[in-house]
């Protein structure tokens, strides 16, 4: 047995196998969710390139994969990242079983769960453009037959991802050029004006980033929030690999110049739509575009110390409160839309009243999504702004405001729904495990913004091992 | 033929027919082109690969024309069907002179960017010979005007295709990996089935 087999290829091939089965949809939920959940606690559970003992039966899972000359490679350190994105594939796919999705849901979750942990592993590192524009297209088939109808806002989806991988595979190798040859200037130049655009590409930065609302506004808010979860935490890790290749790169003003100047941009515009949104799908992507801001100012921080490591790290502690809340919010709006005539502001009057506890969870989404104290991702908010003020005060007032941004455009949402029409009328339409899940959900996320030493730090320790 | 004239053969063709692409209107000569830009692709390839690993390069090209030509097919099948739909699809939309000839100053800039980055391709990637870098820069240029002026499936996945190929052949030079050029081959026809599969959910017919 070798780790990449186990969670690479195995959950690709298992996703052909859903796909015959997608037409029956309640098998194919459960089936797919209890592979998933297999494939977390394996990640949980199993070490890699040590012996494990199973009653009579012992064996060794090997950490590396030879494909064509070239390798996957997923060591013991690197587990923490598998769990991250089966941990989250999974909680994704037992909320499915009480909700109305696409009949791709499950198969191309499970593709894009194998996808993108090759892109991360595969040796060299910079093949991995190739593999997250596999994980776009993907995503582009999953926004489209979840819409049934083909936007421009997919579409310049599908012309920044494609265009990013050409430049990051030319930056990659010129980087394994300069390594040996660290005078050779002309091609340093070259690889930042590469690499800086191919991360804007990637990253949906500024000014790549207006088909994030547009596909928001369109698709259906549950399989946007998965996808649009995983790809971009993705692309955050890949980058960060990238970084760290060279250690000129780490240490470049250029490069501590584009994080910051980035994140601030992303947190001033996420928090400016999210105010003036008409549309909960668009209020996602903005509250996402502002999460994206954050995170570059996280990778801000980092860049040019001697060890950049807590702030990277932190990335894997932020990812689950963010997770968690995207996770409520498309929930509680996919039942909105099924009630509704759609997600605008206009069509969801009254709404909520029918759906009392879906709309406690998006209430708890939205003041996780924006550092709300006592809430999960009140410590990394916290650090973030903290950190930036003794930096550059514009860029933590700046990260303030996209958060007060968010905020504003969720309650205004919440005024809506939550506004009487006709109280005599007023049905309860949730279901016993719609319910459930989301108290779930809701639990999860205060226990871990009261007792954060045990549920988030965890995952920082596992940042830190990851980024060694 | 040796292998100067095959190189020039191979420039000629893919700058002439990513230009074709860029300038011409219906679905069928645009595929035709498209078909043609994968043998001037595998030419300037063998110039760096093995005559089995440039042969990819071709008959990935070729598939992906077959992928989209079926699919526009049947769309515009569907299209006559429907009485009160254009009968031609998209192939009904003129394109005023002014049009073209804005695209034709928008390739003159290409010209300048090729007569100013082939030499700099050449000093920063070894290897890369003149006519290649011609190539390189001329598909990419151009696949980025037809990304600009297009906004049909169709025109997106040609685009797409247009600027990879350059990549690849690039790539070919500099990077004689089986797995990487596989993995390229995987996307382009991985475009091109996006590219067809999204034809069908246009919707409604748009300018090709």
């Amino acid at each position: 047995m070798n780790a990449p087999i186990l969670w690479i290829l195995l959950p690709l091939v298992f996703a052909v196998g859903l796909l015959l089965i997608a037409r029956w949809q309640r098998l194919c939920r459960a089936v797919g969710s209890a592979f998933a959940l297999l494939l977390t606690a394996s990640a949980l559970l199993l070490p890699v390139g040590e012996i494990v003992q199973l009653g009579i039966v012992s064996f060794e899972i090997q950490p590396s994969w030879v494909v064509l000359g070239r390798r996957f490679v997923i060591d013991e350190l690197d587990r923490p990242y598998v769990l991250l994105i089966y941990l989250v594939v999974t909680f994704w796919f037992i909320g499915s079983l009480s909700q109305t999705t696409s009949l791709l849901f499950i198969p191309l979750g499970m593709a894009l769960g194998g996808t993108l942990i090759a892109a991360i592993f595969i040796k060299p590192f910079y093949y991995g453009a190739i593999l997250l524009l596999f994980a776009a297209l993907l995503n582009i088939v999953w926004f489209v037959s979840d819409e049934n109808a083909l936007d421009l806002g997919i579409k310049r989806y599908w012309i920044f991802q494609t265009l990013a991988m050409p430049l990051l595979v030319l930056a990659g190798w010129l980087i394994g050029g300069t390594e040996a040859n660290p005078g050779d200037i002309p091609a340093a130049a070259l690889i930042y004006g590469l690499l800086l655009l191919g991360f804007s590409l990637l990253l949906s930065n500024v000014p790549f980033q207006s088909w994030l609302p547009a596909v928001a506004q369109r698709v259906k808010p549950y399989s946007f929030s998965l996808t649009i979860f995983l790809t971009p935490f993705t692309a955050l890790v890949f980058v960060l690999t990238f970084l760290r290749q060279a250690s000129w790169l780490l240490s470049s003003p250029w490069i501590v110049l584009f994080f910051s100047i980035q994140g601030f941009l992303m947190v001033i515009l996420g928090g400016i739509g999210a105010i003036y949104h008409r549309h909960i799908g668009r209020w996602m992507g903005y509250a996402l575009m502002k999460e994206i801001g954050l995170s570059l100012l996280l990778i801000g921080l980092g860049i040019g110390l001697s060890d950049p490591r807590p702030f990277f790290a932190m990335l894997f502690m932020q990812i689950v409160p963010r997770g968690l809340a995207l996770a409520l919010g498309g929930f509680a709006a996919n039942l909105y839309a099924e009630q509704g005539k759609g997600l605008g502001l206009q069509q969801l009057v009254g709404i909520g009243r029918h759906y009392p506890v879906a709309t406690l969870g998006y209430f708890l989404a939205v003041l996780t999504l924006v550092g709300f104290p006592l809430l999960a991702s009140f410590p990394v908010h916290l650090t973030l702004w903290q950190a930036w003020f003794q930096r550059f005060p514009p860029f933590a007032f700046a990260a303030i405001f996209g958060s007060v941004g968010v905020l504003i455009g969720g309650l205004r949402s919440l005024a809506v729904l939550v506004r009487t029409v006709d109280p005599m009328q007023a049905s309860n339409l949730e279901s016993r495990p719609q319910k459930l899940l989301i108290l779930v959900g809701s639990v999860l996320l205060l226990l871990m913004g009261v007792f954060p030493q045990w549920f988030l730090f965890p995952f920082y320790q596992m940042g830190l091992a990851f980024f060694r | 033929m040796n292998a100067a004239w095959a190189e020039l053969a191979g420039v000629f063709v893919v700058l002439t027919v990513s230009l074709l692409n860029l300038v011409m209107q219906d679905w069928r000569k645009r595929i035709v082109a498209l078909a043609a830009q994968a043998i001037g692709v595998f030419l300037l390839c063998f110039q760096s690969l093995s005559l089995n690993l440039a042969l990819v390069k071709f008959i990935e090209g070729w598939m992906a024309a077959a992928i989209l030509g079926t699919a526009m097919a049947n769309v515009q099948s569907g299209l006559k069907t429907k009485a009160d739909q254009p009968t031609d699809g998209a192939s009904n939309f003129s394109m005023p002179l002014s049009a073209f000839v804005f695209r034709l100053a928008t390739v003159l800039l290409i010209s300048g960017l090729l007569y100013v980055g082939a030499p700099y391709l050449m000093s920063v990637f070894n290897g890369v010979r003149f006519l290649q870098s011609l190539a390189v820069l001329g598909l990419c240029g151009v696949g980025l005007l037809v990304l600009s002026f297009r906004v049909s499936a169709l025109s997106l996945a040609i685009g797409l295709i247009t600027v990879l190929n350059g990549f690849e052949i690039l790539l070919a030079v500099i990077e004689p990996s089986l797995l990487l050029h596989g993995l390229l081959a995987g996307v382009i026809l991985s475009i091109a089935f996006l590219g067809a599969f999204l034809l069908l959910y246009e919707g409604e017919v748009v300018p090709l």
